[in-house]
């Protein structure tokens, strides 16, 4: 016979350590992977109904990088010591990792956007006076060669390098998943599906992300909807984000069958605890209603309209975007607001508004990249050049 | 190869950049990092260096020897004299008195130790206040009521 | 487009690809030397102490024993940790859990600020056949997640089985915290660092016992080295039944209890 113990957190753990902050972290290096996960499908994989994003994705992926480190600075308790993570970083820490993964990760993104788009640059470059001229002067390195053998290399350089973005993608936001499901002490997190779950869940969200942008920029520039495009990333978002609730289900259905220890703190948490977010918002909310609306697009393809199709791959993918995140904090908050005695909760946690670690500064660093986007599109189009069909063609 | 101008430009601006953070990085390792360990050595003896605040019976027998003797012969001997009345330090600076030592007459220090509680063994001595002190239900118990019989302390 | 002069161009070349390769190769060597650096990670490599220190790490392995059935929960270790570290209120570097247990098996925890003044009685509408306190700490673990997780080297194991928090170096990640089984530690408030028992430090290297320890009133915490011929705590723990907080994890604490009941968490 079992009987209950009381509530009871070992003293120390009245404290929450990550808050708002570390559930952003990895919403946006979900984005990043996820992005450029889409991009390399156009680029390594062939998947020529994604060129009209491939350009949009790979700005999105570096926009979403460039503040990728924010959050974790703001959560520091010395930011200004940061650096230490490079200087000596001790490799049997998984978050030792990020030093490396972040800095190769950041090159070879700028390296591929910049071949991407060296024929513009270029082309920029002649047409402009001042400033503007010694600026894209500099961006093309001096060397102003556009002729089609040139553009051929780029070609191949931007393939080989998407190609090997995809693993060091994957390791960038695996990473996350795997700092997180190593941690022996904690009953939530630990499990070997955590890097899975958190990379399946990134390109989740990262195609999710892809097709709501596309479908906002196109409708503001006032521009035709491309359906395959929009097609073919709905059939990804609909695989990818059916291995990620099935990844996440089996989890909890694995914990709950072993009826082991974990189970104990488990079941009373996501039942109760965080109920709302985690079986409201993620599961039915989240999971289920998209699951459904993206079947009816990608089964029911003949029975509608363009334009029906298209909003409803919107409005999945839009839904699709806060799951991701509500698994995020799920994950993070739900995994400290119970004790490590495994018989205590603490109260739920509610981030603070203004402050460090608030909601103002979440939502500054979530809407930056999206500014940066904008901006970089007033330099150099995000949509791709009208075909022309050169052999070897435009990147 | 033809036409790989910018490549190579490339190339070479990337390795220039990063063997500039590898040296910088280079310097950037504390001295005496690594020498036990991986870990900054001078952390282990910055944690020696640090004074202790506590002292122990025989410090406060140089001064106090004749409460030394009375507690030694006593129930309270194992007792540490700063259990009760605090750290050393809080009392002695370079070998001389600087403040008075704390003396907590409240009940509530004796309590910590003899108050009955369920948990407690069997073996300890313990009351509960209001029975001992034979008061009436609500009644509060005296600041300073162990002190009132109990007034040899130090031996009790 | 390119105007420059094919012998300039073959010179620039040249000159560039020396350099580059020079670059490279200094590169190697400073990232070989520091990969051997690396490879110390959680193992120490110190086969002796510092010129000119009286104490030796390396001479000395420390363990800490604790006796259940002692412990009366005045919380004397409590208060006297918070003196000797300026341990920050409402942080615990010790603390002291009382457990109630009635007949059929029911369990009462609590921990009043960690028993920084004791405890008081409790009324639980119930028949309480066991009930103990236990004392609890950093376990000083041998196989301990907090040092592996450290991305830093900021958290440490010292040569004499100590585990460290290198304040100067901690980045303030929390990442330590969440790793430790135990939940002995927690982020500093003033200094926005780890921090966690240090096993008085700077009392043990100098042949004092901990404050803990010598603050107990009914020896129920003890402290040992295992480096020391005829020591009473390694006696204890090599000859009679001893229990370690855990075990399943795996840590291998080098915190040792007599008299640990099941239901202990």
């Amino acid at each position: 016979m079992h009987e209950p113990t009381t509530n009871f957190l070992f003293p120390n753990d009245i404290h929450i350590m990550w808050s708002l902050m570390i559930a952003l972290y990895p919403y946006i290096t979900g984005l990043v992977a996820g992005a450029f996960i889409v991009s390399s499908l156009y680029h390594v994989f062939g998947r020529t109904e994604l060129k009209p994003v491939s350009r949009l994705a790979m700005v999105a992926s570096l926009s979403f990088l460039a503040v990728a480190t924010l959050p974790l600075l703001v959560h520091l308790g010395h930011p200004e010591r940061a650096l230490n993570i490079m200087v000596t970083p001790h490799f049997t820490s998984a978050m030792s990792a990020f030093g490396m993964i972040y800095g190769l990760y950041l090159i070879l993104v700028v390296v591929e956007i910049w071949l991407i788009y060296r024929t513009e640059i270029i082309e920029t470059a002649a047409r402009s006076t001042g400033f503007k001229r010694w600026l894209f002067s500099v961006l093309a390195l001096g060397v102003y060669d556009t002729s089609t053998p040139a553009r051929e290399v780029d070609h191949r350089v931007v393939t080989a390098l998407a190609a090997i973005g995809i693993p060091m993608a994957c390791i960038l936001h695996g990473y996350v998943g795997f700092m997180f499901g190593s941690v022996k002490a904690n009953a939530f997190w630990s499990t070997p599906l955590m890097p899975i779950i958190f990379l399946f869940s990134a390109v989740t969200s990262g195609i999710a992300m892809i097709l709501v942008l596309y479908v906002i920029v196109t409708k503001v520039g006032g521009r035709r909807i491309a359906g395959d495009c929009v097609q073919s990333l709905a059939q990804w978002l609909w695989l990818f984000a059916t291995i990620t609730v099935t990844l996440e289900l089996l989890e909890i259905v694995m914990l709950s069958y072993e009826q082991n220890e974990e189970w104990l703190i488990v079941e009373p948490l996501i039942t109760d605890k965080i109920a709302f977010s985690f079986i409201g918002i993620q599961m039915i909310f989240g999971s289920l209603i998209p699951f459904i609306l993206l079947a009816i697009v990608v089964l029911m393809r003949r029975y509608l309209t363009d334009t029906l199709r298209h909003v409803i791959s919107f409005v999945a993918a839009s839904i699709l975007l806060i799951q991701v995140f509500a698994m995020r904090w799920n994950v993070v908050i739900g995994g400290q607001i119970f004790s490590k005695s495994g018989v205590g909760f603490r109260e739920n946690y509610t981030p603070e508004l203004g402050g460090r670690e608030g909601v103002v500064v979440a939502l500054v660093i979530f809407v930056a990249p999206f500014v940066m986007m904008a901006v970089f599109n007033r330099f150099l189009s995000l949509s791709p050049p009208a075909e022309d069909e050169q052999p070897g063609g435009g990147v | 190869m033809e036409h790989t101008k910018h490549i190579w430009r490339a190339a070479i601006l990337l390795i220039v950049v990063l063997t500039g953070v590898v040296a910088v990085r280079h310097f950037m390792v504390p001295s005496s990092f690594g020498e036990m360990g991986y870990y900054r050595g001078d952390a282990l003896y910055e944690f020696m260096d640090k004074a202790p605040e506590h002292g122990s019976q025989a410090a406060c027998a140089e001064c106090h020897d004749d409460i030394a003797g009375e507690k030694a012969a006593g129930a309270h001997a194992q007792v540490q004299c700063e259990v009760c009345h605090g750290t050393l330090t809080s009392h002695i600076r370079d070998d001389d008195k600087f403040a008075d030592m704390a003396i907590d007459r409240s009940w509530r220090l004796c309590a910590h130790c003899h108050r009955r509680l369920v948990a407690r063994p069997e073996g300890m001595p313990q009351i509960d206040p209001a029975e001992h002190l034979e008061l009436a239900p609500g009644e509060a118990i005296p600041e300073e009521a162990c002190l009132d019989c109990h007034d040899t302390i130090h031996n009790p | 487009m390119s105007k420059q002069k094919p012998d300039a161009g073959m010179k620039r070349r040249d000159f560039l690809k020396t350099a580059t390769q020079g670059a490279a190769g200094m590169a190697l060597v400073m990232i070989w030397g520091d990969l051997s650096l690396v490879s110390a990670s959680t193992v120490t490599v110190a086969t002796s102490g510092r010129e000119g220190y009286a104490y030796d790490p390396t001479k000395h392995r420390f363990i800490y024993l604790i006796d259940v059935a002692k412990c009366i929960g005045c919380g004397s270790c409590v208060r006297a940790c918070e003196r000797e570290n300026q341990v920050p209120r409402h942080f615990f570097r010790t603390w002291i859990e009382r457990y109630q247990i009635s007949r059929t098996g029911r369990t009462w925890i609590d921990s009043p600020d960690g028993a920084r003044n004791g405890f008081e009685p409790t009324v639980l509408g119930a028949d309480i056949t066991k009930a103990f306190f236990v004392p609890k700490l950093c376990n000083h673990c041998t196989n301990t997640p907090c040092v592996q997780l450290c991305p830093v080297g900021a958290s440490f194991i010292s040569p004499d089985g100590v585990v460290l928090v290198d304040e100067k170096r901690c980045i303030g990640c929390s990442y330590c915290v969440q790793a430790c089984p135990y939940g002995s530690r927690f982020i500093h408030p003033d200094t926005h660092t780890a921090s966690k028992c240090t096993l008085c430090y700077h009392r043990v290297t100098k042949g004092l016992d901990t404050a803990c320890v010598q603050n107990c009133p009914t020896e129920a915490r003890k402290l040992g080295d295992v480096k020391v011929l005829g020591d009473e705590v390694a006696e204890i723990i090599a000859t009679k039944e001893v229990h370690v907080l855990k075990p399943e994890l795996h840590t291998e604490p080098n915190c040792y209890y007599s008299g640990l009941s099941r239901e202990v968490r």
